[in-house]
């Protein structure tokens, strides 16, 4: 099941396993078990439908969630947000890992005030 | 020492001129010794010389610890405009349903002239904040180290001046006219790099921002918050200053200078100053760049915006 966004200023050429996205764009591969996502790239508003519809089937059901951050070179403030709103619709105790989350992303929630229990930053 | 001018209204805005640390203690340490005795919480953000010399006052009566929160306003007020939200408002929204106390000296001798039209902005913008709460915030001034118009423009932010042992009501008090000044047109930069942006272009907008600062030696956490303020400025364009806008980048003084200008208008004036859960729309980004930024100066008018933000350099 590709999640990878079919929006968004995607060469067509780069959209195999393993490549970067371009410039500007955002690739999200699904992972698992356990239930998780790969994503590299950007997120911004350019890009943000793509990944809020990644992350609206990721929380689907019940249970732990995974993301894998390790290739995100850029998330703004709306896009941590909707992280976070995801995060908070896990039902049933189920909470988001975030794997490699870069400072991009832990700076803005830190913003944001987000105090969300759902999600837990791995180090590792 | 009463410093309530009108029953009406609850907020209380005075400044204290002081001059020496004699006086400065004299105007500051009743004033918190009178809150905690009232039981209002306290919050004392003042630069780093002053509020050692007030924990060492308050030291002789030692009060409880956790009763008096102490701020190094040279840090948690480097740019002016992050005081509203990240000091004044995050210390009364701890206290939900409590008259709160404030020491606040957001102005020193060694603010730069730009800062201060930011600092006196702010303390414009208090007024308009804190109307209608329980709030007192006492604004110190050093009547020996800063410049006379200086003091001159506490009368038009303050409704309360008290100077020495003499309270009086304020001589000028004009706030919403020092709001309007405060927002006039920026300085034309000299040799700025230009890139006008539209659509899909934010992240061409980034790294716009970001080759230049690399460049000129900003890095690390840095970097990538100005990679943030770049993104969240140039998205408020696409979003609500007409679809487009134009970014420039320069060095001013040890310092990169981004701003972004497009033919919005940001009616709000304290758009950028509310916390962190606000729903307004499009202040969000403004607030990043208020709580990132070492600076931050808007002007704005029907059909033209311009939002500038200094980094300092390493």
């Amino acid at each position: 099941m590709p999640i990878s966004p079919q929006t968004g200023p995607l060469d067509p050429a780069s959209d195999h396993d393993g490549d970067p996205p371009p410039s500007g764009g955002l690739r999200i591969d699904p992972l698992g078990p356990p239930p998780g996502l790969q994503v590299s790239g950007e997120i911004d508003r350019t890009t943000r439908r793509v990944w809020q519809e990644a992350l609206s089937e990721l929380v689907r059901g019940g249970g732990d969630r995974h993301l894998y951050l390790s290739g995100l070179t850029f998330i703004d403030v709306r896009g941590a947000w909707l992280l976070e709103q995801s995060a908070r619709a896990l039902v049933g105790g189920g909470r988001l890992f975030l794997h490699s989350a870069p400072y991009c992303l832990r700076s803005v929630l830190a913003l944001i005030g987000s105090d969300s229990v759902s999600i837990e930053v791995k180090t590792k | 020492m009463s410093m309530t001018t009108a029953e009406t209204e609850p907020f209380v805005h005075p400044a204290l001129f002081y001059r020496g640390d004699r006086e400065y203690l004299e105007g500051t340490v009743p004033f918190i010794l009178d809150g905690l005795k009232a039981g209002e919480p306290v919050a004392v953000a003042v630069p780093a010389r002053n509020l050692a010399l007030i924990r060492d006052e308050l030291g002789e009566v030692a009060p409880q610890d956790g009763e008096v929160l102490f701020v190094d306003m040279e840090q948690a007020g480097r740019n002016p405009g992050r005081i509203i939200p990240a000091v004044l408002w995050a210390f009364t929204d701890l206290h939900p349903g409590r008259r709160v106390r404030v020491v606040g000296e957001p102005v020193w001798p060694d603010r730069s002239p730009t800062e201060y039209v930011a600092c006196l902005q702010h303390e414009a913008l208090i007024n308009l904040a804190f109307s209608g709460r329980d709030v007192t915030i006492l604004c110190p001034y050093d009547a020996d180290g800063l410049a006379p118009e200086i003091i001159g423009h506490a009368e038009e932010t303050h409704p309360v001046i008290i100077d020495g042992t003499d309270t009086r009501a304020s001589t000028g008090y004009a706030p919403e006219r020092v709001i309007r000044d405060c927002g006039g047109p920026l300085s034309e930069p000299a040799g700025a790099e230009t890139l006008a942006f539209g659509g899909d272009d934010l992240w061409r907008v980034r790294a716009f921002a970001v080759a230049y600062a690399d460049g000129i030696g900003l890095s690390g956490e840095r970097l990538e918050d100005l990679r943030l303020i770049a993104s969240e400025l140039a998205a408020n364009s696409l979003e609500h200053g007409g679809g487009s806008g134009v970014a420039r980048i320069w060095t001013e003084d040890r310092r990169i200078v981004f701003d972004v200008s497009d033919t919005g208008h940001i009616a709000d004036p304290l758009a950028g100053r509310r916390p962190a859960d606000s729903r307004q729309r499009g202040s969000r980004g403004l607030l990043v760049t208020n709580l990132l930024g070492d600076l931050v100066r808007v002007h704005t008018e029907r059909g033209r915006t311009t939002v500038r933000v200094y980094f300092d350099l390493p």
